[in-house]
C-alpha cells in the first residue's frame, strides 16, 4: 500500500470511529498523526484510541499518535 | 549493627538479601557503574553498608546521553549517605560506531564506559567492578551486558536473585530518594535505531523532559523523529498531558521540535526495539 493510500484508509477508520479529523504521516513515515479538535482530545487518548492504534497499525503505521498542534496548524493535512 | 543488617532482621523473606551481602564480603571492594538510576544507587548505598565507604568508589560516566537530572541525583544521593563518588567523562560520542546508532549501539557505549573503569579499578586497588544489571532485566534487549561481560563486571543483583520490586522496597525502607523513581535509560534510548545520536539530538531530549518533569509528569518517554517529538506517557498522566497541553507544546517545541505528538498506546518500556528482529536483539540471561 502506498502512503497515500495508507493515509486514506487511515482517514476513513477515523471517520468510522466517529471522529472528525485528519490523519498525517510523521517522522520517517513509521508515524500515523491523527488531528482531531481538542474537545475529543480525553476521549482519544483512552481506550478508544488504543483502539484506534490497533487499525492503524495494521496500515503499516510503527506508531500513532495524537497531534497536540492541531488546532495551530489546520493546513496539515496533506501526506508528506 | 548496620542499617542493611537490621533491615535483614526485620524482614522475613531473607533469601535473596543475604545473598547479595555475601556476594558484596566475597568481592572486598568495588567500583560502583553509578547513573545515578534506582538500581547504582541501591547498590553502592548497600556496598557502603556492607565493605565500608575506604572499600567503595561509585562513578559515574558523564556524557550527553547522562539526563542531566540523573546527574544531579547521583551527586545529592552519594553526599547524603556517605557514597564515594566521582564522575569520569566517556567519550562514546566520539566513536562512529556508536554515533551511527545500530541496534547494539549500547554495546560501544558501555566498551567506552567500563574500559574506563576497569583501568580506575585497577589504579585504586579496588578488586570488583559491578554494575545494578538485576533480576527482572533477564531477557531484555542488552547489548551492553555483553561489553560488561568482556570487561568483567559482575552483577550481584542479578546475581542474588533480585527483581526491581524487591529492591524498591529494600531502597524504601533504608530511606533511598530513588525508591520510586521511575526507570531511566540513557537518552540515546529516545531516537530510532539508525537515527544517528549526536549531542545536540541528546540535548533536545534532554530539555523537553525537563520540561514535562516540571509540569507534574514522572513516566513517560520523549521520543526524537527528526522534527518530531512522539510523547509515551503512562496512561495515569495522560489526563495531566492534556490539561497541560498548550504549555507543553510550546516548551517542547522551544527544545528544537516542530511537531509535538502523544503517542496513543502511552509509554512503554523498549517501544524502540519493537521493530528489532530475533537476530539482532542481544538479550541478557540469568545468573
Amino acid at each position: 500500500m502506498t502512503a497515500p493510500d495508507r493515509v486514506a484508509e487511515a482517514r476513513r477508520i477515523l471517520k468510522e470511529s466517529g471522529l472528525s479529523g485528519t490523519v498525517t504521516i510523521r517522522g520517517d513515515g513509521t508515524i500515523a498523526a491523527v488531528s482531531v479538535p481538542p474537545e475529543h482530545w480525553a476521549e482519544i487518548a483512552g481506550p478508544a484510541g488504543r483502539t484506534l492504534a490497533g487499525r492503524l497499525r495494521a496500515l503499516g503505521f510503527q506508531f500513532v499518535a495524537l497531534d497536540l498542534g492541531a488546532g495551530e496548524n489546520t493546513h496539515e493535512g496533506t501526506p508528506e | 549493627m548496620t542499617a542493611v543488617d537490621q533491615t535483614l532482621t526485620d524482614r522475613p523473606a531473607k533469601t535473596d538479601r543475604e545473598r547479595l551481602i555475601a556476594l558484596l564480603r566475597e568481592y572486598e571492594s568495588v567500583l560502583v557503574g553509578y547513573s545515578g538510576g534506582v538500581d547504582s544507587v541501591f547498590l553502592a548505598r548497600i556496598a557502603v553498608d556492607t565493605l565500608g565507604a575506604e572499600k567503595v568508589l561509585a562513578v559515574t560516566g558523564r556524557s550527553a546521553s547522562l539526563p542531566s537530572w540523573m546527574e544531579d541525583t547521583a551527586a545529592s544521593v552519594a553526599a547524603r549517605f556517605g557514597i564515594p563518588w566521582l564522575e569520569v567523562d566517556t567519550l562514546e560520542m566520539d566513536d562512529p560506531r556508536y554515533a551511527a546508532n545500530p541496534s547494539n549501539r549500547c554495546y560501544f557505549c558501555k566498551s567506552e564506559l567500563w574500559s574506563r573503569l576497569r583501568g580506575l579499578a585497577d589504579e585504586r586497588g579496588l578488586r570488583m567492578i559491578v554494575d545494578g544489571a538485576n533480576a527482572d532485566d533477564v531477557g531484555d534487549h542488552r547489548p551492553g551486558a555483553v561489553a560488561a561481560g568482556e570487561n568483567g563486571v559482575a552483577s550481584p543483583l542479578l546475581e542474588a536473585g533480585l527483581g526491581k520490586a524487591e529492591i524498591r522496597a529494600w531502597s524504601r525502607e533504608l530511606g533511598l530518594p530513588t525508591w520510586d523513581q521511575p526507570a531511566a535509560p540513557c537518552l540515546a534510548s529516545r531516537l530510532p535505531y539508525g537515527f544517528a545520536v549526536t549531542p545536540a539530538r541528546l540535548r533536545q531530549v534532554d530539555v523537553a523532559e525537563s520540561a514535562l518533569r516540571e509540569l507534574g509528569l514522572r513516566d513517560f518517554r520523549v521520543r526524537h523523529h527528526d522534527d518530531t517529538a512522539r510523547l509515551e506517557v503512562h496512561p495515569d498522566e495522560v489526563g495531566l498531558a492534556i490539561r497541560v497541553a498548550a504549555e507543553l507544546v510550546a516548551r517542547v517545541r522551544s527544545a528544537g521540535f516542530t511537531h509535538v505528538l502523544l503517542d496513543l498506546e502511552g509509554y512503554r518500556r523498549g517501544s524502540l526495539n519493537e521493530g528489532l528482529d530475533a537476530t539482532r536483539l542481544v538479550q541478557l540471561r540469568s545468573a
